[in-house]
């Protein structure tokens, strides 16, 4: 069964990645669960494998896998690359009959909000955005980058951030950290990782920051089709 | 048709002079014209009018779950988009000349120029027109389905009738429901129940095709829908899921007829095969739908075809199986049919409605609303 309930070790990790987001108020109120991965699942049910550039474990924020030039073949070959991939997902705990439906093989339950892998929380996208309602009004006291309009739409499709669009960003920053990348309405598009630490972000031509994840590299891969 | 389940379809219409000419004129099968000649009003302003691309209409649906109506249509006007109010306060039309419909190559760094040629007053009373008027008339201009707001999830490109149909299901705010979707991919519709329930209550997602599971878990994923569970099943065996439900969505898959405008291989792809094939299936899905909704619950089933095999007979097949299976009227559209060629459908049916492109600047589409009663279950 691929779905299940969090086991000690996952809340505590849990617990402590919302308390570092600044969201710990909000753990427990909504149910988080864990897909486990079987090596086959992702593959039975047509997951789409899109061979991206860059980082090889970036959170999977749509549920789906975003790997590295790695094909569905790879996979099936090497299985165990998959196996300590822990999928988190958050549903309303209206949800009724979860434990029921967990049974019953679903592809997904919930809104996946990051990966658990090595004993660590990697956010995802949906991460980032339950972090960033919780602090609509509030100041912002987690990682974060401000860009500026014209980059926005850069990152919004997988760039990687320059010194000269950064705006504000976390004083407390440091090197190779993960942060939420946001545009100057506080709205999440991406998250990235930081290549220096505080004011060192501003140095203008040079990368500052890597984007690891954002909101439009998987539509361009999957460009959606419905027409109805 | 209205006692007895065992009738011959799909319907053929042996050929004329008249349906010669026009699947000529307009490239389609001609079995397909003669058969629209038999159900469909002004079949020829149809061929003519989905014959034009200019007819096209886009529509957004407000994500509510991320942005409420006002901020979104506030930020698409400031943005050089030309909206138009629609009978559904969240839905709104984009006024966009058909070369930006969304590719692959606009989603780069691509902008285009807006074309005010498309003025089209709202010649049906559906949408209203509106547009921002400080903007500039020629504006830098992305793509409808490349916005930041697009990707952020805030707006779902998606078809009035669409819209309508989920709107039919009369979801009531916050509602605790439990509803079954049982044809989810891409996930417009799921997507929308979702937002109606404000991430309240269950939605159970059915999805037969594993290829399209991802666009779904995609929408999912950008419009925040925390209460949906997906399934990659046929929905005709949902039973063994054991949950009974409020509401029951039935978007069946249908042969499309009513996107041949969006679609144009559709004109010649299609065979009276599939059309068998579609109703056969629409049948035993709407029958496995109905089975486990709740007395006193609602079903919309709906499709994006005009053929009444695939519509009205499927919705008198339900009729005949359970006499609980009650119709309740859908508000918008042209009323359905309650007789077709040596078919006659319960008086009732005219209480479902049929939205042609000509008529509605819709997709065509058909939503048919049925009700559960509460005092009898048993199917005869
Ligand atoms: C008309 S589309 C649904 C569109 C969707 N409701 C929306 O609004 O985005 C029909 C879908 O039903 C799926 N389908 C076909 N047969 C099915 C079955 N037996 N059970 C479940 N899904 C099925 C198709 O793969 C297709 O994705």
């Amino acid at each position: 069964m691929p779905f299940r309930l969090l086991n000690h070790v996952e809340e505590t990790i849990l617990k402590r990645s919302f308390s570092i987001w600044g969201i710990f108020e909000l753990y427990g109120k909504e149910k988080l669960i864990i897909a486990t991965p079987s090596s086959t699942m992702d593959l039975k049910h047509g997951g789409l494998k899109i061979k991206n550039r860059g980082i090889q474990d970036r959170p999977q924020s749509f549920g789906i896998e975003v790997l590295t030039n790695v094909t569905n073949s790879e996979i099936f070959q090497n299985p165990v690359k998959e196996s300590n991939r822990l999928k988190v997902y958050l549903c309303s705990h209206s949800l009724e009959h979860v434990n029921h439906l967990m049974e019953s093989d679903p592809v997904l339950v919930g809104l996946q909000i990051g990966i658990i892998r090595n004993k660590k929380f990697s956010i995802g996208l949906n991460f980032a955005e339950i972090v960033l309602n919780y602090h609509k009004n509030r100041d912002l006291d987690f990682p974060y980058v401000i860009i500026n309009g014209k980059a926005a739409n850069l990152v919004c499709f997988g760039r990687d951030i320059m010194g000269n669009s950064v705006i504000s960003c976390y004083r407390k920053i440091k090197d190779n950290q993960i942060l939420i990348i946001l545009n100057e309405d506080r709205e999440v598009l991406g998250i990235g990782r930081s290549r220096f630490a505080g004011d060192l972000l501003y140095r203008p031509n040079v990368i500052t920051v890597d984007t690891i994840e954002d909101i439009g590299t998987f539509y361009l891969q999957n460009e959606n089709m419905s027409i109805r | 048709m209205t006692e007895d389940n065992d009738v011959i379809y799909p319907v053929f219409f042996p050929s004329s002079e008249q349906s010669r000419k026009l699947s000529n004129k307009y490239g389609y099968n001609e079995w397909m014209i003669s058969r629209f000649l038999n159900y469909v009003p002004d079949p020829e302003k149809l061929l003519e009018y989905i014959d034009n691309k200019e007819n096209l209409h886009t529509y957004v649906r407000t994500n509510t779950l991320k942005i409420d109506p006002g901020t979104l249509k506030r930020r698409l006007l400031s943005k050089g988009f030309r909206l138009k109010d629609t009978i559904l306060d969240e839905v709104f039309e984009v006024l966009i000349p058909i070369s930006y419909q969304p590719t692959h190559e606009f989603l780069r760094e691509k902008v285009h120029y807006l074309d005010d040629h498309r003025d089209v007053q709202g010649k049906h009373s559906l949408s209203s027109f509106q547009v921002d008027k400080n903007k500039p008339k020629r504006t830098k201009l992305p793509s409808i389905g490349s916005t930041i707001e697009y990707l952020r999830g805030y707006y779902y490109i998606q078809d009035l009738s669409s819209c309508i149909a989920v709107n039919e299901l009369n979801i009531p705010d916050k509602g605790h429901l439990n509803i079954l979707d049982m044809a989810a991919a891409p996930g417009g519709k799921t997507t929308y129940m979702a937002q109606k329930l404000q991430n309240n209550g269950m939605i159970v997602a059915c999805e037969s095709n594993s290829k399209r599971l991802s666009s779904l878990i995609f929408n999912l994923s950008r419009c925040f829908v925390k209460n949906a569970a997906v399934f990659n099943m046929k929905s005709e065996e949902v039973e063994k899921l054991e949950i009974e439900f409020d509401r029951v969505l039935l978007d069946a898959p249908c042969t499309c007829e009513g996107i041949i405008q969006k679609d144009t291989s559709r004109k010649k792809s299609r065979t009276l095969k599939d059309l068998e094939i579609c109703s056969d299936l629409q049948k035993k899905m709407i029958i496995a739908g109905f089975k486990v909704l709740k007395p006193g619950g609602l079903m919309v089933y709906s499709t994006c075809s005009f053929a009444p095999e695939e519509n009205e007979m499927v919705i008198q097949y339900l009729l005949n199986s359970f006499k609980d299976a009650k119709i309740e009227p859908v508000i918008f559209g042209s009323e359905g049919l309650t007789k077709f060629h040596e078919y006659k459908f319960t008086e009732q049916m005219h209480q479902t409605k049929r939205f042609y492109p000509h008529y509605h600047d819709t997709n065509g589409f058909f939503i048919a609303k049925i009700r559960k009663k509460v005092f009898d279950t048993s199917a005869f």
